[in-house]
């Protein structure tokens, strides 16, 4: 009995060291800056190399020590928990709808966001292209070769996942196109499409590992940069990609989110961070992460990895997400009318 | 020490398990309590031990009341129907137990305590046995143990719940003998429960027959067996023998 | 036993044909091998592909260090509040009557009847920018959701149950016999509860505090709603390695996956040799 005694006061000895110990990494030094970027999922690799080419660029411009913390995951999933109070003092995310979901719900960012950085907020731009297994085994050239029986389709959860909505919006708008604007042809097609989904991957990089790591599928619908990374990644002798003749200018954009900048005081830090993004080094490393870079030069350097396909725009055919986002991917939204889980 | 109780009233929900009982134990006595189960004697024994207490009524230790006098106040020796033997500890711990938790009352050494426990084993016929684990022992060695922790303490009474209602036949022939001739020596007041008939005429100086929550009878184990009062005890103590167990063996 | 029978009694065991028992038993090993073995194996060949070096390096990195201390301050806080928060419930259910004793028997189940995500959404919703008590936390400049106090609650309410559980069924077979054979040697209630009921539950105690460890440590659902997934931040082991995996760092993934395994095989140890000691302990 004398053992419970004491191995309970050693025990509470040791938690107050933990806690001693705990407290010392959740406050290191006070006087470098921390940056919290909260972002989508095919990120990860871009702003790894981004965020140490920004901390030495911004240490020698203003003698100030930045550090940036990463958080990825699904951009619906990610907006989510920033408006559950993830102090993001920056967004990085897959599509304008989660950034205005930030103004919408608890007026994290101004209405106007999308004005504050160049080109609509957006420094880069991707699109979709489909990955497929070596040798192209079931003849996959484009949008109407996904719907055909038996052909086994991988894309994310468009409720969750950026890259998922832009799949869907680039299928639709291929429909759209080939039908001569018949919306009733377009729900056809993209109920076909999504019949053959065995799994809704609640980001694109878990919908990237269940295609590449599980093998599971024919055909990954995924990110242009998503795509070539698994390229880079797995080699070429398993993975082909497959350029769709129509698809989506996809505008990932950035925000500054106010509401927190302003509590945390790193809003100086938060706004160089986004503007670094849209210098050439910044471009460069873009582009080196197989995103589109907007700057004309960096472009034209990169225009070999970056195939010319027909682009549409989310403006030009739906309107902007403004209009997009409630009327597909809404609760009760035409998403939801031709989906069943299964 | 002379134990009273008076007119003790328990009820536990619905159900009333004394009924207004009455009963003096006089100092130096072994009385016991004899019923079918559910007649009330285990309960009158723990309003007694202070392990419970009465809805109304008193109970007096030598005229004083200790109707609402916590368990540890009482001094009561009491010993449990299956040991309740400590069984994390050696069995000198667990006779050493009681001396322990109040050093303060005892001003007993470490060293004194050991001399303590030592002789108390011999007095329960166990000596040597202070290493051993409750588990190592048999059921007459472990009911031996229990004694001895429980005359640690110097009991004012001695209380003894079905002291040998778990051990077989021959084990508890042998035991009940012993237990008569050691209360004999120590001459101290002790009242036992139990429900065999045989146990309760041989041991005891008084016995206290019970049912339903009354006291049938109380007498002599000759004026029970042989002038049973009510047909209860009649029919209770029917077919059973008279015999004396000797003083001592 | 009156009468003996005059036909030596059969042992139906060994006359079963060898075909059936040998299948039998080849079913049992397969999926023994299959489900438990290979996937166990797995995990260590894929973190030593690159040898010791490379598994060194990969629990070495920054991230996965922090990690690990993560995961370790979690469960130093969560287990601790669960033993005395179990010691105390279970004490209380077993020893006495009071009203709202079913309830509160059924509420320490309530953890395991509810979808670990659903759990953290519960923190989410409380403690939320937007949830109960967001507005007064965000005033009061404290951070819960998506840092380390959020992801200690949400583990602190995981694992709620073990040690009670565990203790429950325990003290209630104890009965309390041996605590009022104390109480009557003198001893007071403090004392009898240090001396005789935490004693000979300890076996019982220790087993939970293990098997609330091996949760606390491994529980990915509800710290991930909570977590807010901030590399080197407030990534736990097992959310962790889902990070690695996701960056195709495999080596890293199975890597920092392999010391919840070896917590794993760690804890089935300490549990058998937990049902072997308890077994020795009969009642007194």
């Amino acid at each position: 009995m004398h053992l419970v005694g004491f191995s309970m006061r050693s025990l509470l000895r040791s938690l107050a060291i933990l806690f001693m110990a705990g407290s010392l990494v959740t406050h290191v030094s006070a006087d470098s800056i921390h940056l919290l970027n909260v972002s989508y999922d095919p990120t990860r690799e871009l702003y790894e190399e981004f965020n140490q080419a920004f901390a030495k660029d911004y240490l020698t411009k203003t003698g100030k020590q930045v550090t940036i913390e990463q958080s990825h995951g699904g951009s619906g999933k990610q907006a989510r928990s920033v408006i559950d109070g993830l102090e993001g003092d920056v967004v990085t995310l897959g599509l304008a709808a989660d950034i205005d979901a930030l103004h919408d719900n608890g007026n994290l960012v101004a209405a106007d966001w999308q004005t504050k950085f160049p080109h609509n907020s957006c420094p880069y731009t991707s699109t979709i292209v489909f990955l497929v297994r070596k040798g192209n085994p079931k003849g996959i050239k484009d949008w109407p070769d996904l719907i055909k029986p038996g052909i086994q389709v991988i894309t994310p959860n468009p409720k969750t996942s950026s890259g998922g909505r832009w799949n869907f919006i680039a299928a639709w708008g291929y429909a759209l196109k080939a039908n001569q604007n018949d919306e009733s042809k377009a729900k056809e097609f993209a109920t076909a499409l999504y019949k053959n989904v065995p799994v809704l991957d609640s980001g694109a990089r878990g919908s990237t590992t269940t295609f590449v790591q599980r093998e599971l599928g024919d055909v990954l619908i995924a990110w242009e940069n998503e795509a070539y990374l698994s390229f880079k990644e797995f080699g070429a002798d398993k993975f082909a990609i497959v350029n769709p003749s129509v698809s989506v200018l996809a505008e990932p954009p950035v925000a500054v989110v106010d509401k927190v900048v302003d509590k945390k005081g790193t809003r100086d830090a938060a706004t160089a961070y986004l503007q670094y993004l849209y210098t050439p080094i910044g471009q460069e490393i873009i582009a080196k992460n197989f995103y589109r870079p907007i700057d004309p030069q960096v472009y034209a350097k990169y225009s070999k990895q970056f195939p010319n396909i027909e682009l549409f725009t989310i403006d030009q055919l739906f309107g902007g997400w403004k209009a997009a986002q409630p009327k597909f991917f809404a609760d009760g939204g035409i998403f939801d009318e031709i989906y069943q889980p299964k | 020490m002379r134990i009273e109780a008076k007119q003790l009233i328990r009820r536990f929900g619905g159900i009333i398990a004394l009924d207004g009982v009455s009963l003096t134990v006089d100092d130096g006595e072994l009385v016991a309590l004899l019923g079918p189960s559910g007649s009330g004697k285990t309960t009158l024994l723990r309003l007694v031990a202070g392990l419970d207490f009465p809805d109304s009524g008193r109970i007096l230790f030598d005229g004083a009341d200790a109707t609402t006098l916590p368990i540890q106040k009482r001094r009561v020796g009491f010993v449990f129907q299956h040991y309740a033997l400590f069984r994390h500890m050696s069995v000198e711990k667990n006779v050493a137990f009681g001396l322990e938790v109040n050093r303060r009352q005892f001003k007993m050494g470490r060293h004194e305590i050991q001399d303590r426990v030592s002789e108390l084993l011999r007095l329960v016929q166990l000596p040597g046995f202070e290493d051993r684990s409750p588990h190592q022992l048999s059921g007459g060695q472990r009911q031996r143990v229990a004694l001895a922790r429980a005359l640690a303490i110097e009991p004012r009474i001695l209380l003894l719940d079905e002291p040998f209602g778990a051990l077989d036949a021959k084990v508890r022939k042998e035991l009940r003998a012993w237990v008569r001739s050691l209360q004999q020596q120590l001459k101290i007041t002790t009242i036992f429960v139990t429900h065999d008939q045989e146990e309760a005429l041989e041991l005891a100086d008084r016995v206290v027959v019970m049912n339903h929550a009354h006291i049938e009878q109380v007498g002599t184990p000759a004026e029970v067996h042989d002038f049973p009062a009510t047909p209860f005890v009649s029919e209770f103590l029917r077919g059973t023998s008279l015999q004396t167990v000797p003083a001592s063996h | 036993m009156e009468t003996v029978s005059p036909i030596p009694i059969s042992h139906p065991t060994i006359r079963d044909p060898l075909v059936v028992r040998a299948t039998l038993l080849l079913v049992a090993v397969a999926f023994a091998v299959l489900f438990l073995l290979v996937p166990l194996l797995a995990v260590f060949f894929e973190a030593f592909q690159k040898g010791i070096t490379g598994y060194l390096a990969a629990l070495g990195k920054p991230a996965s260090l922090s990690a690990i201390q993560l995961t370790l301050l979690v469960a130093a806080i969560a287990v601790p509040a669960n033993l005395i928060f179990g010691v105390a419930a279970s004490w209380a259910i077993a020893k006495f009557d009071f009203p709202g004793k079913t309830v509160l028997i059924s509420l320490i189940d309530l953890p395991f009847s509810i979808s670990p995500v659903t759990s953290g959404l519960v923190f989410v919703l409380l403690f939320g920018a937007r949830g109960w008590f967001g507005p007064l936390l965000s005033a009061w400049n404290i951070k819960i959701i998506f840092a380390v106090p959020g992801i200690v609650l949400a583990t602190v309410f995981v694992t709620f149950p073990f040690v009670a559980r565990e203790l429950i069924p325990l003290l209630t077979s104890q009965g309390s016999d041996e605590e009022q054979a104390a109480l009557s040697l003198g001893a007071n209630g403090w004392q009898t509860f240090w001396r005789i009921t935490l004693p000979k539950a300890r076996w019982g105690i220790l087993y939970g505090v293990i098997l609330c460890n091996a949760r606390a440590m491994g529980e990915f659902g509800a710290v991930s709603v909570v977590s807010g997934h901030i590399r080197g931040l407030t990534n736990t082991i097992p959310l962790h390695v889902e990070v690695l995996y996701n960056d195709y760092d495999y080596v890293g993934a199975f890597a920092v996956a392999s010391l919840l395994t070896l917590l794993a095989l760690l804890t089935l140890l300490i549990k058998a040799f937990l049902t072997w000691r308890r077994a020795d302990l009969v009642p007194g």
